[in-house]
């Protein structure tokens, strides 16, 4: 491990470090071993010294990930992103050299912003502690039971967001836990029946693309026509949108109506953005909308016509610098408009042009088994 | 209000009168009323056009090239011919037409072929455009009294099942334009009797002996006709390598020149971000592009060959390619193809079997006539024949693939 990662690493565990010095030395460390970036700093005739503001570096956009190798090491996992349902489009590929350091973004954030409360308060916190993706074997301190929506690592290896999922699941899930999404579909059959199972005991959380979700609800609700309620305390976790499928509704609805039909308190759904060219993500708060970033990676929202950052509340193009990036390149420019709303964001749509995307695709291609 | 289910019955029941009008009747009232549209400075024209860039956001003059690209091949001999043609509708009935929100005007691709069928057609405007259609058929009727009764326009909120699954049910046939969320749901609602007009783009080809400066004027227009925002709008050039370099600079220059004559129209972050991030991925991929103001034209000298659909914005991509580009992923996505230079008849081949039905030279791609078969589907027939009459009864011109075993269908 490099004394730069090292450092990263420490910063994200909340240890120590300083983040510009961390971030002009990751920015460095790009221009030093990813060509393509040198090579574009270099015709803008930005130097190394220039990078000490990380604010100077030049975003990605993050189509360059369907076209460029963006690589600073000999990768351990390769991710794709999901694509559209026609499969035209090339897909983003983020060669991963870190995926311990992926892994502990996730521990870090990942519990306090979606594992019910009394899952905390059983004091679930700390490393995993085999990065095997598989779940777990025994019911352990903070473990609970787990529905996942997403496919696991078998069905799709090369998925970011089942490597999210399947490391959630080996350090939370309870042996009561169940993957029901498969390389064959969503077993929506298996998921009613176990949310229904769980209908009394302990707060569950459900890991979910927004699509998943709908076609969930829509099996629920042709089922039993009423709400299944969850214990109290229960979360679903909720991520990407609709993907080119064509849903009668809105995210906003759609929680509203997990809400309802899950009997869910109204704190109860945690939004997560994150994608194939990041390694860190953002949450919501509990049953809110605006998201926010860890601090290892602030977000800007810029102006389209000159990149330069926009006042809040103003509309732009929401760009990252993820210090987990370190890997590929840290300063990414996305897609997404967004505007800023005091240390969060809240997303507003996406740049013309930009192929629909997001983490939903898996279970669209899936469909309904 | 009417509903739009009573609307239609009363549609329906004009069969019978319009199929008594005279084609000399409806030659006249139609090109009278597409003159006066034609005309900026019309009645129809002055009262139509604030609530027409309003909901466009087209300029003044580019709203005004546009119109006149669509309408004015509808004027004369042309218009004539599609009028005297035998297709005619024996029953009573109506059709439903889905118009698309953008481009506008486009009721006149459906609505010439659908009075010579004499075929009553309910159109349903799009919300976001909602006022040509509406003015067109007022003014069409004001010349033809008749044809008040038997065409109509409507605007409700697509998918609502109250007003659409009766009319479904009972339209002869339904044409639906659109983004391929509407297309798929009407396929859904209406399977066998309808015609699809999916989201397509346009392409561009610069073959060996072409003049670059003609060619790249000529594209220019194609490009920033209607703000790139149609189906025949040019997304993607293909040029003969030894001029593609020369071709994608005369091309930057006469988007730029354009700029001045047809300006840009109004523009949203969306469209703006988007242009920036291909201008972005040029520049980290060691691309050549050219532009200034953002929404006034980029052109980037690909050297990926395969398409990618442009942000907007008079957007364009220049791939340097001598033979046929790979189109499989792009079958049946591909609407028109403006030439310069030679196009080897092995290319011509690929590009129609890709489904391109509109090839022209540079700079008339988006002036089409009463001529085209948009997809190469014969309107006037689908409307004479659309509740299903046998398939030699269908005009020759539509396409085998484009009918259902009822013949006459998609």
């Amino acid at each position: 491990m490099t004394p730069l990662l090292r450092g990263i690493e420490r910063f994200i565990l909340g240890a120590d470090g300083d983040f510009d010095e961390l971030a002009a030395a990751a920015a460095r460390f790009g221009y030093e071993r990813v060509e393509p970036y040198r090579r574009l700093c270099d015709r803008r005739s930005i130097t190394p010294e220039a990078l000490d503001d990380w604010r100077a570096a030049p975003a990605v956009p993050t189509s360059a990930f369907k076209s460029l190798r963006l690589a600073a090491a000999k990768p351990r996992e390769i991710f794709r992103s999901s694509g559209t349902t026609r499969g035209t489009e090339r897909r983003s590929v983020h060669y991963h050299p870190y995926p311990d350091l992926y892994r502990t973004v996730i521990d870090a954030t990942f519990p306090a912003a979606c594992l019910p409360a009394r899952s905390l308060d059983r004091g679930d916190r700390g490393r995993a502690d085999d990065g095997s993706g598989e779940s777990g074997g025994e019911v352990g301190r903070g473990r609970l039971p787990i529905l996942s929506l997403i496919p696991d690592r078998a069905a799709a290896p090369d998925s970011s967001l089942s490597f999210m999922a399947a490391h959630v699941f080996s350090r939370h899930a309870a042996t009561s836990s169940a993957w029901a999404a498969s390389d064959s579909g969503i077993d929506l059959a298996l998921a009613c029946r176990w949310l229904r199972a769980r209908a009394e005991g302990e707060a569950v959380l459900v890991l979910s693309t927004a699509l998943a979700l709908v076609l969930l609800l829509d099996r629920l609700e042709g089922e039993s026509g009423s709400a299944t309620h969850l214990p109290a305390g229960s979360r679903v976790f909720e991520t990407g949108g609709f993907k080119g499928r064509t849903l009668e509704t809105t995210p906003d609805a759609v929680r509203r109506r997990a809400r309802t039909q899950l009997g869910l308190q109204p704190d109860a759904v945690v939004r997560e953005y994150g994608m194939t060219e990041l390694t860190s993500q953002a949450y919501s708060r509990p049953g809110g909308e605006r998201l926010r970033t860890p601090p290892w990676m602030p977000f800007r929202v810029l102006d389209p016509d000159t990149l330069e950052e926009v006042e809040e509340g103003e509309t732009g193009l929401l760009a990252f610098f993820d210090l987990a990036n370190l890997g590929s390149v840290c300063h990414v420019l996305t897609e997404d408009l967004g505007v800023r709303e005091g240390d969060a964001f809240r997303l507003l749509g996406r740049a013309s042009g930009a192929e629909l995307r997001g983490c939903s695709l898996t279970a669209e291609e899936l469909g309904a088994a | 209000m009417t509903s739009p289910v009573a609307t239609a019955r009363r549609l329906a029941a004009a069969a019978p009168a319009l199929r008594a009008t005279s084609d000399d009747q409806l030659l006249a009232a139609w090109k009278d009323t597409l003159a006066a549209f034609l005309d900026p400075g019309s009645p129809e024209r002055r009262a139509l056009d604030p609530d027409l860039l309003q909901s466009t956001g087209l300029s003044p003059a580019g709203l005004d090239h546009g119109l006149q690209s669509i309408g004015s091949g509808m004027y004369g001999e042309a218009a004539t011919a599609e009028l005297a043609r035998p297709h005619c509708q024996k029953e009573d009935g109506f059709s439903l037409v889905v118009l698309p929100a953008e481009p506008p005007g486009l009721i006149l691709q459906s609505l010439l072929p659908a009075l010579a069928a004499r075929a009553p057609v309910l159109f349903k405007s799009a919300r976001a455009e909602p006022h040509f259609a509406p003015a067109f058929l007022s003014a069409l009727s004001q010349r033809l009294p008749a044809l008040g009764d038997a065409y109509a326009v409507a605007t409700w909120t697509g998918g609502d099942p109250e007003v659409e699954a009766p009319l479904h049910a009972s339209a002869r046939l339904v044409v639906a334009y659109g983004g391929e969320e509407t297309v798929g749901a009407l396929q859904a609602a209406a399977p066998g009797r309808i015609v699809t007009f999916g989201p397509k783009l346009s392409l561009g080809w610069v073959g060996a002996g072409a003049d670059v400066e003609q060619a790249a004027s000529g594209m220019a227009v194609d490009i920033a006709t209607f703000d790139q925002r149609g189906c025949l709008s040019i997304h993607a050039v293909f040029a003969d390598p030894a001029i593609a370099g020369v071709f994608a600079t005369a091309l930057a220059s006469a988007l730029n020149e354009l700029a001045t004559e047809l300006p840009p129209g109004r523009t949203d972050p969306a469209g703006r971000a988007g242009v920036r991030l291909a201008r972005e991925d040029a520049d980290l991929r060691g691309l050549t592009w050219y532009g200034n103001e953002l929404d006034a034209g980029t052109v980037i000298l690909e050297n990926d060959v395969r398409i990618s659909p442009s942000p907007g914005l008079r957007t364009v991509r220049v791939h340097p390619a001598a033979d046929i580009p790979p189109l499989e992923d792009w079958k049946g996505r591909l609407q028109g193809l403006a030439i310069a230079g030679d196009l080897p008849p092995t290319v011509h081949e690929a590009f129609l079997e890709a489904g391109v039905s509109r090839f022209a030279p540079a700079g008339a791609l988006q002036t089409t006539d009463a001529a085209w078969r948009n997809d190469g589907i014969d309107l006037a027939a689908e409307f004479a024949y659309g509740s299903g009459g046998s398939p030699d009864t269908v005009s020759a011109t539509t396409p085998s693939f484009t009918r259902n075993d009822r013949g006459s269908v998609r």
